[in-house]
């Protein structure tokens, strides 16, 4: 029978990395840009943020690892900015770095493309094992917007919402995890709540696979719903440690719930232990 | 940026190059070092590559260099083959009886007038960390430790 009648749904080329697990153009990461924009991060991380990372060195020398992180701050997460510069000054802009995103970072006029000279992908296993497949790493935050926008009585929570897709995504591509975990990003702004009910009622997963509608107090708005447009951080100091490769494969198999349980729990110690060497106030 | 520095030392060349020749030595002395290993078979000599890293504000900064340049009691020199574009080197001069050592870096971190600025932030960290390495060397040296 011809089916010449039924319509076939075709992508274009500069659409295709705004559809999660599409496989983006990974050729879009430009080190040169990368290494030309080094400075501007140092000066945030360093002078801003004075941020202090650890435990570079346990991130193998060569080859492919998928980094699972935690993040706060709402939509400015300096933690992504103090782990992509910590990262790049290490190991140089030569050796491949690709994070995922929510598809509205790498759809965005303007900072969109920028973004992806960065190496930001839109967020899907297809992607990552792109990746994995030239030997780049891959940063992923498990968590995203339910985590990045959780309130700041749960600051010290690593809050992954039970998704276990990084665990799969590990042992099928044969590669190790690397726990990156951060504190500190919260205290750039004060987010009141998550919003998580709002955005059901109102369907925003379904509409913009949002699942949170955040409230916040943050500058310059006061009063920020939403978090669309970003806000202007406190310079709250940010800790960062990177832990031990986890071979989750072969620790745990297919035991995905036992593979999360130690993967969360590992990070959750680790943040409770970066948490209390935390002053007051934190931007001091 | 060019940064440099200069010390005194009482020793022949040869005395201070038995340290300053053996880059296994360097993260024993060289302040805010984090590592100098060596990524190739050759550790001495033109040709040997090292891993080197060193913290500068809040990250550890480095990359890859290759020795281009070796002269027993006179020169040390290396260039970044991977990471931050940078040279540097080791110089020994015979003054009075002693030596002068002498170490420079040169590095371009790109950037534009923002990294202009940086450049000159970070020297203020690192000029301070080649003369604390100085110090370091002429103590091992005179000390012969």
């Amino acid at each position: 029978m011809e089916n010449d009648s039924i319509p076939v749904r075709t992508i274009e080329p500069d659409k295709r990395a705004v559809v999660s697990g599409a496989v983006p153009d990974l050729d879009a990461r430009d080190p040169e840009y990368i290494r030309n924009m080094l400075p501007l991060m140092w000066l945030l991380t360093t002078v801003y943020f004075r941020a202090e990372v650890r435990g570079m060195d346990r991130i193998p020398e060569e080859g492919p690892v998928l980094f699972v992180a935690n993040h706060s701050g709402g939509n400015m997460t300096p933690d992504s900015i103090v782990f992509t510069l910590a990262f790049n000054s290490y190991f140089g802009v030569e050796r491949p770095l690709y994070s995922l995103a929510h598809a509205l970072v790498t759809s965005w006029p303007v900072l969109g493309g920028m973004a992806k000279r960065w190496g930001i992908i839109t967020a899907g296993p297809d992607a990552a094992k792109a990746a994995f497949e030239r030997e780049a790493c891959v940063l992923v935050y498990p968590g995203g917007d339910v985590e990045v926008h959780r309130p700041y009585s749960a600051r010290h929570e690593i809050r992954f919402d039970g998704r276990k897709g990084f665990l799969r995504l590990a042992r099928e591509a044969g590669v190790s995890i690397v726990p990156v975990v951060a504190d500190g990003g919260h205290d750039t702004y004060l987010p009141l709540t998550d919003g998580r009910a709002i955005a059901k009622a109102l369907k925003l997963d379904k509409l913009a696979r949002l699942k949170v509608l955040p409230v916040s107090l943050a500058l310059p708005w006061g009063l920020n719903i939403g978090d669309f447009f970003g806000h202007l951080p406190i310079p709250a100091k940010i800790r960062m440690e990177v832990g031990d490769p986890i071979d989750v494969g072969a620790r745990f198999g297919d035991d995905y719930d036992a593979g999360y349980r130690y993967v969360t729990g590992r990070m959750e110690e680790t943040l409770t232990a970066l948490a209390a060497e935390r002053v007051l106030p934190p931007f001091l | 940026m060019r940064i440099s520095q200069k010390i005194r030392i009482e020793g022949s060349p040869a005395d201070v190059f038995k340290l300053i020749g053996d880059p296994a030595r360097y993260p024993a002395f060289l302040t805010g070092t984090t590592t100098w290993k060596p990524v190739s078979q050759q550790t001495h000599g033109v040709g040997a590559r090292f891993r080197v890293l060193m913290k500068v504000g809040s990250v550890e900064v480095g990359g890859i260099v290759e020795v281009f340049r070796w002269e027993d009691d006179v020169v040390i020199e290396w260039a970044a083959v991977q990471g931050v574009h940078q040279t540097g080197s080791w110089a020994l001069e015979p003054v009075d009886g002693g030596t002068e050592l002498r170490i420079e870096l040169d590095y371009d971190i790109g950037g534009g007038p923002v990294g202009w600025l940086v450049e000159r932030i970070a020297a203020r960290t690192l000029v301070r960390n080649l003369w604390a390495s100085l110090l370091a060397a002429r103590r091992i040296v005179e000390a012969r430790e």
